[in-house]
């Protein structure tokens, strides 16, 4: 049927396509393939899921934010601190062989009555590369209105650029 | 136009037959590849599995996703590859089976129609010199 029916040049244009499309696989996946073999990531990687584990829990957010000043600017802190007060992670700390954490700030961003939301912003740099990549992360703070004391502290979106 | 063909196989049995020689030709040279390839990694993989690293080491997540993306990536280079073969198999075949074919065809015509007449070649077609030494030839029958 085929021989009857099909134009050389059709099934040519065709199959061309398809190779070519296949083609683009191969790239894709190669691309896929280089980025999972970023050295760098796996521990990044490792180090902001510590650093979300640790900040999740309630007393050690609390421990580590209430000691950074409150303003609309960026106030820069150095130690993420632990439920009993142990320093887990500080700047200057090496990530792997390239990347270390360079700064480490905190901004508030809203206030609602004793409801306040910060930006904590990580600042990571890769020096072998001179590369900086950046995490955001958002956080609902409840502050007891009389002592101006942290009473809840939540952790909210992450963003890595 | 009467010199244009437009079936895909003008001499099934030639044509199959060059196809599959590409095709055999091609397999081998990526078999061949491949062993390269692979000869080559080999001792790597063996002196990292010989480390005993945990699975989440990044050498050993290095080697998974080596493993993984690199069966995918020989698969689908191989079936692009086949594609682009078959193309280039089945075209060069045509434009050798094209010209046979047509001086074929305008000698039946001239036996059952017994009318001397010239062939036609496609534009590009192989072996034009033949159609010019059919040609000479019937100019000279008409000459006669």
């Amino acid at each position: 049927m085929l021989e009857k029916k099909s134009l050389i040049f059709e099934v040519s244009l065709i199959l061309g396509i398809i190779g070519t499309f296949l083609l683009g696989g191969v790239f894709v996946l190669s691309k896929k393939y280089h980025k999972s073999l970023d050295v760098d990531s796996l521990p990044l990687k490792k180090t902001l899921n510590l650093v979300e584990a640790s900040l999740s829990n309630q007393q050690a957010c609390i421990n580590t934010f209430s000691k950074v000043k409150i303003s609309p600017t960026p106030q820069k802190f150095n130690k993420i601190q632990s439920s009993n007060d142990y320093t887990e992670f500080s700047v200057g700390s090496k990530i792997s062989n390239a990347v270390f954490l360079k700064e480490m700030t905190l901004q508030q961003i809203y206030q609602e009555n004793n409801q306040l939301t910060f930006l904590l912003k990580i600042l990571f740099f890769n020096s072998f590369e001179n590369k900086p990549l950046k995490y955001f992360k958002i956080l609902r703070v409840e502050y007891e209105s009389k002592q101006k004391k942290m009473t809840s502290c939540v952790l909210g979106q992450t963003l890595i650029l | 136009m009467e010199n244009k063909r437009k079936h895909l196989f003008i001499n099934k049995p030639f044509q199959t037959n060059v196809i599959t020689k590409f095709f055999v030709f091609f397999y081998f040279i990526y078999v061949i590849f491949l062993l390269i390839v692979f000869t080559l990694l080999k001792p790597l993989f063996e002196e990292i599995s010989l480390l005993n690293l945990p699975p989440d080491h990044s050498l050993s997540l290095m080697v998974t996703n080596f493993n993984f993306y690199a069966l995918w990536i020989v698969i689908i280079a191989f079936l692009a590859l086949s594609c682009f073969v078959f193309i280039a198999a089945l075209l060069l075949s045509h434009k050798i089976a094209g010209p046979i074919y047509s001086i074929k065809r305008t000698m039946k015509e001239i036996v059952s129609e017994g009318n001397l007449k010239e062939a036609h070649f496609r534009e590009k077609d192989f072996f034009v010199d033949l159609k010019d030494q059919f040609n000479e030839f019937i100019l000279y029958l008409k000459k006669q």
